[in-house]
């Protein structure tokens, strides 16, 4: 066994973006609830010009100026496409659509020609969280200007700074969560029964646009504008698939998230350490969804299609046995050779079929199971029948609904019908013999 | 003079494209025009059937095709890249179409998941290939951000030969693509390869796309779809005419960015041209003549105001009928006390009843012409015949009634009158016992003026 020695920054890069990826997914799940997932992505880039603007007004990378134009960007930018969408003009995924575009664009021109501003917009993309963790906070201390750059000596280093932002934005989403759960919950399920019990949706429906303006700022620096939008949306959407109960879906979506950063930074580490590591905590986190797409245990595909083929082979067994029993019935022999000699080896093993030299009987076993089919199968003809279809008519339905009916159910059709003894077409509703 | 002085540069600017001088900024120029005209024509598809988002997740899906046609050669070719970029920007369409068919995610959710993965995954091959491939992405990341000022010939040549193919495409599938758009349901009846089509509308966007990318890059790609579109949406609803618009709304948002960019330095022509479209959505989501908000707000501003007017005229006559005296005269503060209306809007209405000649005016007195007495009667006897209709007809109760006649003596015309009065038998009083007007007739020259 070998243990991989990790150096303290390596752990911060893991900390920093499991901080990222459960503050961003928390959120997600309700904007994949309210099918507002692109204005998640709308958002994280239009926030460019508040970032760009505050960074022109304020003179300099100050970061609360930062969070408040990026977060007044936020709540603008769902406030816009609702207008957008009200006025009937265009289509909510064009208004979407248009907004951001617009909005990223207006930034882009301005940070082409404001000059000297600190800002890279290839930065703002692809963020560069193998930096975060140099960029201490140091609490006490004496600043001294060298080279035109501010230094500190002394004073105690409590760790990056982005972590400590992070942490904060991610103690604010479990705390607006945690305290308005009811309101959330109902106005994200049903917006209607929110409104009439007085729960104002439109402003937590806000309030959680601005908390994802502000969560996805303080992920900026970390994982940039577009990789955001993988942190807000995979973990949640995994989650999604993985339960029913919201509460399980938030605290799932903050687990996977965090995997899928720990995972990403090993991923990052495994492809020579040199290549991004938040593209890799993204990829991580869409692998995650795409194994439990295939394989969650109630939602997945391969599980669905599994209980499908389950199935279709009970049906298929079940109308063999149904099969030899008809044939038994008008006195004719079965012959091995007419099946598939797995199925009849299966059928043997389970004890259902007997097979003396080149004929296939019931076992007694066998007989039961094909008695209960059976009945099923003309209780249902006659009940139909009686329901109004001709007789050459009930014969196809009964052939579906036989695998369905269970005992009880065919008792209370045969109170109903009191008890017939055979079926339109003349044969006898067989009855399992006493013991 | 001065102010044209001033101006000359921008001919001199626009002088420098017919000049030897001007010519790769007559190429980029084309090149952009070409993009818009591209991006219009696809984006009209992509609008109509609501996949505008859609082409942001093929956009962004593209960079892992890039890099990885880059990493299989190790040739910077944009013929290359097109194709890379095609194959992951189609298959990240595809998943995400196909994800919200197969699970009870929807289908926003699995935009953002291709857009995102696709993307962090692409930029995690974009840092390989910065570290094993001699540190040069130059090439590659100008798909990202564009730099159409500097396209070389050949990537026009390219991009020129695309536009032509989709535009190919576009009018030789133009009946099955419209079909398709309209009216899905009908077009599996008439037998038309549904799937294939539908999936050939994803190429066409794919292919708009990506030869879009080096213009203006991946975030604002699917601006240039949605914008012209969108605009050109407002101004027409036939299919063909929208088209049409949207390609002309591409080229001019084309050819204006591309120019800014030439002559004011540091301005990028992708933004350019995304806040030129912008500006002509907004015109057009304004002053489209049928659509827009502006022409809606006067067609009910109007409307609005003809109520009023016959509002007015409605309740002098009821007082006159109160008071058996038709030539009653009624003062300013009579109005102001019925009506809670501001004063100067009051004033304007009863100046614009005098104008009509429903009303005259003198020494601070207003009286009901012939004419305004003609128009109240029929709109009394609309509102009357209505509440026989609604008490006998509908079985309302005749205390229910009145409120709702109210705002409909205002939206029945003359034929819908004709017919009530038909169908009612022609009755004599309403629920409450009042007389109903009988038929009043306008002269040709009363009726000009409504």
């Amino acid at each position: 066994m070998t243990f991989i020695a990790l150096a303290s920054f390596e752990i911060w890069i893991m900390v920093i973006g499991a901080l990222v990826c459960s503050a961003c997914g928390i959120l997600g799940c309700f904007l994949i609830l309210k099918k507002l997932a692109l204005m998640g992505d709308a958002i994280s880039h239009a926030v460019l010009p508040g970032i760009v603007i505050a960074v022109i007004l304020s003179g300099g990378l100050n970061s609360v100026a930062i969070f408040i134009g990026a977060g007044l960007i936020g709540v603008l930018t769902p406030i816009l496409v609702d207008t957008l969408k009200s006025s009937r003009l265009i289509d909510e995924d064009a208004a979407i659509g248009s907004v951001f575009t617009l909005l990223f664009a207006i930034g882009v021109i301005i940070v082409a020609n404001a000059g000297n501003i600190d800002l890279d917009t290839e930065c703002v993309l692809y963020g560069e969280i193998a930096t975060t963790p140099f960029d201490t906070w140091i609490i006490g201390g004496n600043s001294y200007e060298f080279d035109g750059h501010v230094y500190t000596k002394g004073g105690v280093d409590v760790g990056p700074k982005s972590a400590w932002v992070l942490g904060i934005v991610l103690l604010i989403n479990i705390a607006f969560i945690f305290f308005f759960y009811k309101e959330l919950k109902i106005s994200t399920f049903d917006p209607m029964l929110a409104l009439s019990m007085g729960l104002k949706p439109k402003l937590i429906h806000y309030l959680l646009m601005f908390l994802v303006a502000i969560t996805t700022i303080a992920s900026f620096e970390a994982v940039g504008a577009i990789i955001v939008v993988a942190m807000f949306i995979a973990p949640g959407a995994s989650a999604y698939l993985l339960t029913d109960r919201l509460s399980l879906m938030i605290f799932l979506s903050a687990i996977l998230g965090a995997a899928s950063s720990v995972l990403g930074y090993f991923l990052a580490l495994s492809l020579g350490g040199d290549v991004s590591i938040a593209g890799c905590m993204a990829v991580c986190a869409g692998s995650i969804f795409t194994v439990s797409f295939f394989f969650s245990p109630k939602y997945g595909v391969v599980v669905r299609l599994v209980r499908r083929y389950n199935l279709k082979k009970r049906f298929d067994a079940e109308n063999i046995l149904m099969q030899v029993y008809r044939l038994n019935e008008s006195g004719k022999k079965c012959i091995t050779e007419d099946y598939k000699k797995n199925t009849v080896n299966m059928f043997v093993q389970q004890g259902l079929l007997a097979k003396s030299d080149s004929e296939l009987r019931l076992t007694e076993k066998g007989i039961n199971k094909a008695i209960d089919l059976m009945r099923a199968h003309r209780l249902w003809e006659t009940y139909i029948h009686k329901l109004g279809l001709p007789e050459d008519h009930v014969h196809q339905p009964a052939d579906e609904m036989e695998h369905y009916l269970t005992n009880d159910l065919c008792k209370e059709i045969e109170k109903e019908l009191q008890h017939p003894d055979s079926d339109p077409h003349g044969k006898p509703i067989p009855i399992k013999p006493e013991k | 003079m001065e102010l044209l002085t001033s101006s000359w540069w921008i001919f001199d600017e626009i002088g420098k494209y017919f000049l030897v001088e001007g010519s790769t900024r007559r190429w980029v120029m084309f090149a952009a025009i070409l993009l818009g005209i591209s991006s219009g024509v696809v984006g009209t598809f992509a609008f109509l059937r609501k996949q505008s988002l859609l082409s942001d997740a093929m956009a962004h899906a593209a960079l892992p095709g890039i890099c990885l046609a880059y990493m299989f050669t190790g040739v910077k070719d944009p013929l290359l890249f097109l194709l890379g970029a095609s194959v992951t920007g189609l298959i990240g369409a595809i998943i995400a179409t196909e994800i919200p068919r197969h699970s009870r995610i929807k289908i926003d959710t699995a935009i953002g998941l291709v857009l995102s993965n696709f993307f962090a995954f692409g930029i995690v091959l974009l840092t390989i290939i910065q570290k094993n491939f001699s540190g040069n992405k130059a090439g590659l990341d100008s798909f990202l951000f564009g730099k159409a000022a500097l396209l070389a010939r050949y990537d026009i040549y390219v991009m020129g030969s695309m536009c032509l193919l989709l535009l190919g495409i576009t009018f030789i599938f133009y009946k099955e693509f419209k079909l398709l758009t309209f009216d899905r349901s009908f077009a599996i009846t008439l037998g038309l390869p549904v799937r294939y089509l539908e999936l050939l509308i994803t190429l066409l966007i794919v292919l708009a796309v990506m030869v879009g990318l080096q213009a203006v890059g991946v975030v604002l790609m699917v601006a240039m779809l949605i914008f012209p579109a969108a605009a050109a949406r407002q101004w027409t609803d036939r299919l063909g005419l929208m088209i049409l618009i949207s390609a002309f709304i591409g080229a001019f948002a084309g050819a204006v960015g591309s120019f800014c960019s030439a002559i004011v330095a540091k301005v990028p022509t992708g933004p350019v041209m995304v806040v030129v479209c912008s500006f002509l959505l907004i015109v057009s989501m304004f002053f489209a003549p049928n659509r827009g908000l502006v022409p809606k707000w006067l067609r009910l501003r109007k409307s609005r105001q003809r109520i009023r007017r016959e509002n007015i005229l409605k309740s002098c006559y009821k007082t006159c009928e109160e008071h058996n005296n038709w030539k009653m005269n009624f003062t300013i503060e009579n109005f102001f006390a019925y009506f809670k209306l501001p004063r100067y809007l009051l004033r304007h209405y009863l100046r614009s009843l005098i104008k009509r000649e429903f009303m005259s005016h003198e020494n601070g007195n207003w009286q009901l012409t012939e004419k305004g007495l003609k128009k109240a009667l029929q709109i009394i006897r609309k509102h009357r015949l209505w509440e026989v209709y609604l008490t006998k007809k509908m079985d309302i109760a005749s205390d229910h009634v009145h409120r709702d006649a109210e705002d409909i003596e205002h939206a029945i015309n003359n034929e819908v009158l004709h017919q009530l009065d038909n169908e009612l038998k022609s009755p004599q009083q309403d629920p409450h016992g009042k007389a109903i007007p009988q038929n009043v007739c306008f002269s040709e020259q009363e009726r000009k003026t409504r």
